[in-house]
């Protein structure tokens, strides 16, 4: 597995728009159309493509976002193609992801929110070092990354 | 009815997306969603809301293509809400576009093209004054408006 992430453009946004959940899935997350057109609204909006190797197997978008006046990271979007579920794609992605963001200045938080009842998302996140708040935003669930080597709790 | 082409921003492209046509036209157009996406990766792209006062009721797209000794404009999408159709809306709203790409001068021509078996689109562009080029591309049968 040799994953990484890249922008998304004129000669990949198709490959990007045909990636697939189950449909059990598509209650807990947006299409990557519908996200694509989103994030030509809000160009404060970064989606990017998940590939391993030349394949692309999933996608992500995340933006900053002003939660209780603390600039923060919120990945808005997370998915990983139905064909491609199940081999380590979607943790593989999301510790690449938590690296690429914490490199990047501005913001010292990680937020994500997810679906009650979206048990994978959960699991996943939990075990990279997520957890819980109190906050629900639409309904959803707010969960904060909190880094093992640097807590400070 | 009082037609009017307007920019799509952060205010309405939601409801833009939410305006759907019938299940058994969506084999003839792309959904608003896609249109949206293909014109942030393809900036040429302009994607326009039709209202009808202040109802969003249909969506069009096109684009310029510059061949050198001839600049033509390309409609790439029109639809009307499956909820608003039947009134006269997609020929307003193609009347409003080709009033729009008319005042811009240096251009030969408008091209649309559509899946063959859209007899409604035929029937449209044909009473607009759209003719056959007698060409097909990627399976859609193109037609001309010389401007």
């Amino acid at each position: 597995m040799n994953i990484s992430l890249r922008p998304i453009t004129r000669d990949n946004f198709e490959e990007c728009c045909d990636l697939e959940i189950t449909e059990a899935q598509q209650e807990f997350v947006a299409s990557n159309t519908y996200s694509l057109a989103e994030s030509k609204f809000y160009p404060e909006f970064v989606p990017l493509a998940i590939y391993d190797g030349d394949l692309m197997v999933g996608f992500l978008m995340y933006g900053r976002d002003d939660l209780d006046g603390e600039p923060v990271w919120m990945l808005l979007r997370f998915m990983i193609d139905y064909r491609f579920q199940g081999k380590g794609y979607g943790r593989a992605a999301l510790q690449l992801f938590i690296e690429y963001v914490r490199e990047k200045t501005g913001c010292k938080a990680l937020y994500t929110s997810i679906m009650p009842g979206n048990k994978i998302a959960q699991n996943l996140y939990s075990s990279l070092g997520f957890e819980e708040t109190d906050n629900l935003e639409d309904g959803e669930l707010v969960l904060r990354f909190r880094s093992r080597q640097r807590s400070r709790a | 009815m009082n037609i009017s082409l307007r920019e799509i921003t952060r205010d309405n492209w939601r409801e833009c997306v939410r305006l759907k046509v019938a299940d058994d036209q969506q084999k003839f157009v792309a959904s608003n969603a896609v249109s949206l996406a293909q014109s942030k990766y393809e900036p040429e792209c302009v994607p326009l809301a039709a209202y009808d006062g202040d109802i969003i009721v249909g969506f069009v797209m096109y684009r310029p293509e510059d061949y050198g000794i001839s600049k033509l404009w390309f409609i790439d999408r029109l639809m009307v809400g499956t909820q608003y159709q039947g009134k006269g809306y997609g020929r307003a709203a193609m009347e409003a576009l080709i009033a729009r790409l008319k005042a811009i001068p240096g251009y030969n021509a408008i091209l649309i093209s559509f899946v063959p078996g859209n007899e409604a689109a035929e029937k449209l562009y044909t009473s607009l004054g759209f003719v056959d080029t007698g060409e097909i591309d990627e399976g859609e049968i193109v037609y001309r408006l010389p401007l």
